[in-house]
């Protein structure tokens, strides 16, 4: 297992620094300059060229490159220009709202998807069954934005029970979190119905009952583990998902989380907050696909560690 | 939750090539049941649909009962206002320049069902690729396939695109390229774990005494025996493909105006909520296009036996 | 009688002319002056005969009818406020905001001429080469301490600054030592004078009438110089003389609350509102819903177009939105040096091809001028191109073009409805556009737009409400925003003429002859200028505004 770890923890280091190179290639490559952005239109181009010294956009490539992973590895992510502030306490303040979105999201997937799906199992090819089928079948084809525009126009804009965006009250996670969260939810209710009545059907349940164990003992120790299992497994992916940053969510409902930051950076050319906001998405990422790992291997023990 | 995530995730997980308990992409029968009695209602249901847009893709010119980027003086209220739903001649209503919708959706359809086959075969052919080659050669190019994969399946891919697309500015080869980028990891995993498989059976051994050397196994051998897994894999992906391009236009890198793409159109109604017919209508279509594609899949998977996903639709 | 009495007389005549020079160095010598001494008295009596006090309307203030104190004011802004740091500002909601914790010397009133603010009097000479202001006494800054001569050439001196890359670096390029001082030869500008704690002078090298209007915008407001220079980076700018007083800054929810200065400089003139609370990240569809919920008193941005058409259908109350000509304006730029753009006909086809009105709904003025109306100079008599698609294709044939295919690009994340509209426009008379969305915008390329467009859209927001700006920036032959290469002589010959008029009536003459003289050459595509309009709550009185400091948060109150 602590090979294992080290490996892992290695291989993420890797990703990590190809996330990296990838990023800075690109924000190299971007037309837009942030020197011109700093010193605004009236700006001379005598400024211009002034501050592009100043912030050493002009030094070799490679210099520049060494020069950022160097910061980086100590914490220093840059300045941002755009907000007139230390890159690091901008990503301390979204923070916050990135993993408030993301947990109210994961809260959505699963206070609704479980006892759907387990509702569904447990009364196969019903009336539930069927809608369900429906409903998951229309939010999987649904884009996640537009679940959001439609969420906002009806119980925001028609019915004020909601704010119109932003992150100001505690009703606004709402909103946002459903978006996100109920495809997921229904993707789940299908998933554990599944897994369940697979479980439920197996030899080794069979063999259980008929040595007169009850059902309710069946269901609790033996079914739930392997049925809750892969469905854990997906919520830490997902977590990990929507840490990155769920950007088009966001966006439509001007949510402060990492992913609208890294598309506001992207549209000012806002260079080391982007970098910084891809870098620490893909952290998150990583992370939680290792944990969501982990987690598989404690919870289900019929899988096998190579 | 991201569709990329949900698409394709077997047993096997990111990051972890060595956890497999059981390939789940394996068909469980082998005889293939195409009546259809034992297909079932919906995936013909899926087929009508999407053959209801490709119709009105294929012929929009012919179709359409509009220019679709014309604006037209009438097409606004006296007020400059855009027509709501049911004002004739335009039955879906206008646009915030006086476009005709239907015309519009109609032409945007052609742009889903472009994105919902190009780049979708494109990711499916590296997926195909990559897959097949890392599984039937082995020793170092399997492992570093794999491990290129699996960190391609780790990135931030759609913010990657994004910045792609910054860098390179929007066109239809950029946002091409943007979704094979997106979409092919997972199936090179599912092709890569099936030719795992297929490599230890009777009759690939039996042509490898035969002497066959192992390209040509791969593609006589391996690949048809894939087909079926890539046919399925390629309906269901066609939904996520039109989605992503969606969310491509939406946030502005789609497709350039005044082209209709169903992404843009929402991305225009989504500060007018007064006028929700502008978001509403490309959002259904968009709703109707998916859905028919997920039953095809889902009814091909029954009918196949095979599972791609642990999950029935 | 006195000596200095004598002397008095003795001058007088001198001046008026009663005296023979021969006359008047008999009487000063019967007066035991020498004839140096005697031309000394004469040299300063002249000069003090040259100056005039100018005096302007002081501001308009409170207590008008029915004002009620109390409350707070909460308004919203779109963007984040990028800076408050005043040279630094060159986005909206820094640029607005900092009038709310900032004055200075002038300042704009209640239409585009500046007016006298924290300076009690100002002096100018005859040819507009030098200025002597005196400074309200008592003034003081939030922390307490007392305004004085030195903040102001600490401030003065700081926006012109190098180092500091302001976009109000060269306004004041006009007072003597500017160049010395920006080159880095002199530590400070000789031409700002500090006379005594009250007074300060400046003395400029050539005759420049725009300087009271360069201190009346917000860059060149009193920074108070002593924290400044002690706190360096850490100062917050919001430490000024202005209205309001910065109570709570809080980045993470995007929101700032400021109260009334109590020890404001107009004593009888204070905020009626208590508090004033601004928050930022809100997108205006957002911001309008909030108003219309009572969530806020007034948008502080722009009210999108959209929300304009549909508010003015519902009916929105009778004062409730209100929409005005900014100084903002719009328009094409062609490039001038190359085919197909080089050819004037070209380019008075296109003019002639575009359906300016239907601008309107997108909330702009469609004037067909370059200036904004607001602004001197602006003659609404001059000949503009008409909406005349014959006339375009006549010119077209006459330059012998056909078939002419473009490109034009969408910047940044636009939704390209004007490019949309013109492309309609263009194609009615045979020219084919292509649209291309590009994610910089006109000013990242510069001149390099050349190589890549043939004609672009670009805007323009003032930040000094004088012609003189935008003949600096763009008529001029060469100038730095000049991407497209216009260069016309007798253009050149007005604006250079009207730098140095000091009589206004004469430079707006100048300035519109440059102007008309712009639109028959047409190296832009005319289009107008932006309408802007916000939204307030019905409660809100005295909601007034002007195009250069938009909102005066200081002059309104709640009613009921």
């Amino acid at each position: 297992m602590g090979r294992y770890l080290l490996r892992r923890l290695g291989a993420i280091l890797l990703t990590l620094l190809v996330v990296a190179t990838i990023t800075f290639t690109l924000t190299v490559l971007i037309p837009t300059d942030p020197a011109r952005t700093i010193v605004g239109p009236k700006g001379t181009p005598e400024q211009v060229a002034l501050v592009r010294q100043r912030l050493g956009l002009d030094d070799p490539l490679p210099m520049q490159y060494a020069r950022y992973l160097g910061d980086v590895t100590r914490f220093d992510f840059g300045y941002s220009y755009g907000y007139r502030q230390e890159v690091r306490d901008i990503l301390v303040d979204r923070l916050p709202y990135t993993a408030i979105l993301a947990a109210a999201a994961l809260l959505v997937q699963f206070g609704i998807g479980v006892p759907l799906g387990l509702l569904t199992a447990a009364r196969a090819d019903g009336v539930a069954d069927r809608l369900t089928l429906v409903w998951t079948m229309l939010t999987i084809s649904l884009p996640g934005f537009w679940i959001g525009l439609v969420l906002l126009y009806l119980f925001a804009f028609r019915l004020p029970f909601f704010p119109l965006g932003g992150a100001s009250e505690f009703r606004s996670v709402v909103l946002p979190a459903l978006a996100l969260g109920l495809p997921g939810a229904a993707w789940y209710s299908r998933l554990i119905r599944d897994t369940a009545l697979q479980n439920l059907h197996s030899e080794f349940v069979q063999a259980l009952r008929a040595r007169g164990i009850s059902a309710r003992t069946i269901l609790g120790k033996h079914v739930l583990r392997t049925t809750i299992s892969p469905v854990l497994t997906m919520m830490a992916i997902d977590f990990g998902v929507f840490l990155g940053g769920a950007v088009l969510v966001e966006s439509v409902f001007a949510w402060p989380g990492l992913g609208l930051t890294a598309y506001e950076a992207m549209q000012r050319a806002d260079i080391s907050l982007l970098m910084a906001t891809v870098l620490v998405g893909s952290l998150f990422v990583l992370v939680l696909n290792l944990l969501a790992d982990l987690a598989r291997i404690w919870i289900d023990p019929r899988v096998r560690l190579v | 939750m991201s569709v990329p995530a949900m698409l394709g995730a077997p047993d096997a997980l990111p990051g972890s090539t060595e956890l497999y308990s059981a390939p789940a992409a394996a068909p469980a029968a082998r005889t293939r049941r195409w009546t259809p009695r034992a297909l079932g209602a919906a995936p013909l249901l899926g087929t009508a649909i999407i053959a209801v847009f490709l119709v009105g893709a294929l012929f929009a010119p012919l179709l359409a009962p509009h220019d679709p980027n014309y604006q037209y003086f009438d097409g606004l209220s006296l007020t400059g206002e855009p027509l709501p739903p049911g004002s004739p001649p335009y039955l879906l209503g206008t646009d915030t320049l006086g476009r005709d919708m239907l015309s519009r959706l109609m032409y945007g359809a052609r742009v889903a069902v472009f994105v919902a086959v190009v780049p979708n075969a494109l990711a499916l052919f590296l997926a195909l690729v990559v897959g097949a080659i890392a599984g039937a050669y082995g020793g170092w190019l399997e492992t570093g396939l794999m491990r290129f994969t699996e960190t391609m399946m780790v990135l931030p891919t759609f913010l990657l695109a994004l910045a792609l697309l910054t860098v390179l500015g929007p066109g239809l080869g950029v946002v091409v390229g943007s979704l094979v980028l997106v979409s092919w990891t997972y199936p090179a995993r599912v092709v890569y774990g099936e030719t795992l498989r297929l490599r230890e059976t009777a009759f690939v051994e039996a042509a490898r005494a035969l002497g066959a050397g192992t390209p040509r196994i791969i593609v006589r051998h391996i690949v048809p025996q894939l087909g079926i897994i890539l046919l399925i894999y390629f309906t269901l992906n066609a939904a996520t493909m039109v989605l992503l391009e969606a969310g491509l236009g939406f946030l502005g890198f789609g497709v350039q105006p005044p082209t209709p793409s169903w992404g843009a159109m929402i991305n225009q109604g989504r500060d007018v909520l007064f006028w929700p017919w502008l978001m509403l209508e490309p959002g259904i279509c968009l709703a109707l296009l998916g859905t028919g594609f997920y039953l095809v899949g889902t009814g091909l998977q029954r009918a196949t036996g095979s599972r791609l996903y642990r999950v029935q639709l | 009688m006195s000596e200095s009495n004598a002397m008095r007389m003795l001058l007088d005549q001198i001046l008026t002319g009663r005296l023979t020079r021969r006359q008047a160095l008999t009487c000063a010598a019967a007066l035991g002056v020498t004839p140096l001494a005697l031309s000394h008295a004469v040299t300063q009596a002249v000069a003090a005969q040259e100056m005039r006090t100018v005096t302007f309307e002081t501001i308009p203030g409170p207590p008008w009818e029915g004002g009620t104190r109390g409350g707070a004011g909460r308004v919203a802004w779109p963007e984040d406020a990028i800076t408050l740091d005043p040279p630094l500002a060159y986005d909206l909601g820094g640029y607005y905001g900092i009038a709310n914790f900032y004055r200075g010397l002038l300042y704009y009133g209640l239409n585009t001429e500046p007016q006298l603010d924290l300076a009690e009097s100002m002096e100018i000479s005859e040819n507009a080469t030098f200025y002597r202001f005196r400074i309200k006494p008592d003034v003081t800054f939030h922390n307490g301490r007392t305004l004085t001569a030195n903040d102001f050439k600490f401030t003065w001196e700081r926006a012109s600054s190098p180092e500091l890359g302001s976009w109000v670096q060269g306004f004041l390029g006009s007072v003597e030592g500017h160049a010395d001082f920006v080159a880095g030869d002199a530590d400070e500008i000789s031409g700002i004078k500090i006379v005594d704690d009250l007074t300060i002078e400046l003395t400029l090298s050539q005759p420049d009438v725009t300087i009271p209007g360069v201190l009346a915008i917000p860059p060149f407001y009193v920074l108070p110089a002593e924290e400044v220079q002690a706190e360096g980076e850490n100062f917050q700018f919001t430490m000024g003389t202005g209205p309001w007083k910065l109570e709570e800054f809080d980045q993470a929810q995007r929101r700032y609350r400021c109260s009334r200065f109590e020890n404001y400089v107009y004593a009888e003139s204070l905020p009626y509102f208590d508090t004033l609370e601004w928050e930022w990240g809100i997108t205006p569809t957002l911001e309008a819903q909030r108003v219309q919920r009572g969530e806020l008193e007034a948008m502080g941005a722009n009210v999108p177009a959209a929300t304009a058409l549909q508010l003015q259908q519902g009916g929105a109350g009778d004062d409730a939105l209100q929409v005005w000509d900014s100084l903002s304006i719009v328009w094409y730029e062609f490039d001038v040096t190359q085919p197909p753009f080089d050819n004037p006909l070209v380019r008075q086809a296109v003019n002639h091809a575009f359906n300016r009105d239907r601008l309107q709904r997108l909330l702009v003025q469609p004037t067909g001028h370059f200036y904004p109306t607001a602004v001197l100079g602006y003659d609404p008599e001059a000949t503009v191109y008409a909406y005349d698609p014959e006339r375009a294709k006549a010119l077209l044939a006459e330059a012998g073009v056909s078939d002419l295919a473009i490109t034009i690009p969408i910047w940044g994340e636009d939704q390209g409805e004007s490019q949309q509209l013109l492309q309609q426009d263009l194609a009615a008379v045979g020219i084919t556009v292509t649209l291309q969305q590009d994610p910089a915008d006109e000013n990242q390329y510069g001149a390099k737009l050349r190589g890549m467009y043939p004609v672009w859209p670009r805007g323009w927001g003032m930040g000094l409400p004088d012609p003189a700006e935008l003949y600096n920036s763009m008529m001029k032959t060469g100038a730095p925003a000049n991407y497209g290469g216009y260069s016309n002589e007798e253009v050149d010959r007005l604006g250079a003429e009207a730098q140095r008029t000091t009589d206004s009536a004469a430079r707006g003459e100048l300035y519109a002859q440059a102007e008309q003289l712009l639109i028959d050459d047409a190296p832009y595509l005319f289009v107008g200028v932006r309408r802007w309009g916000t939204l307030k709550r019905p409660e809100l009185q005295n909601f007034t505004w002007e195009p250069v400091l938009y909102e005066h948060w200081d002059r309104y109150w709640l009613q009921g």
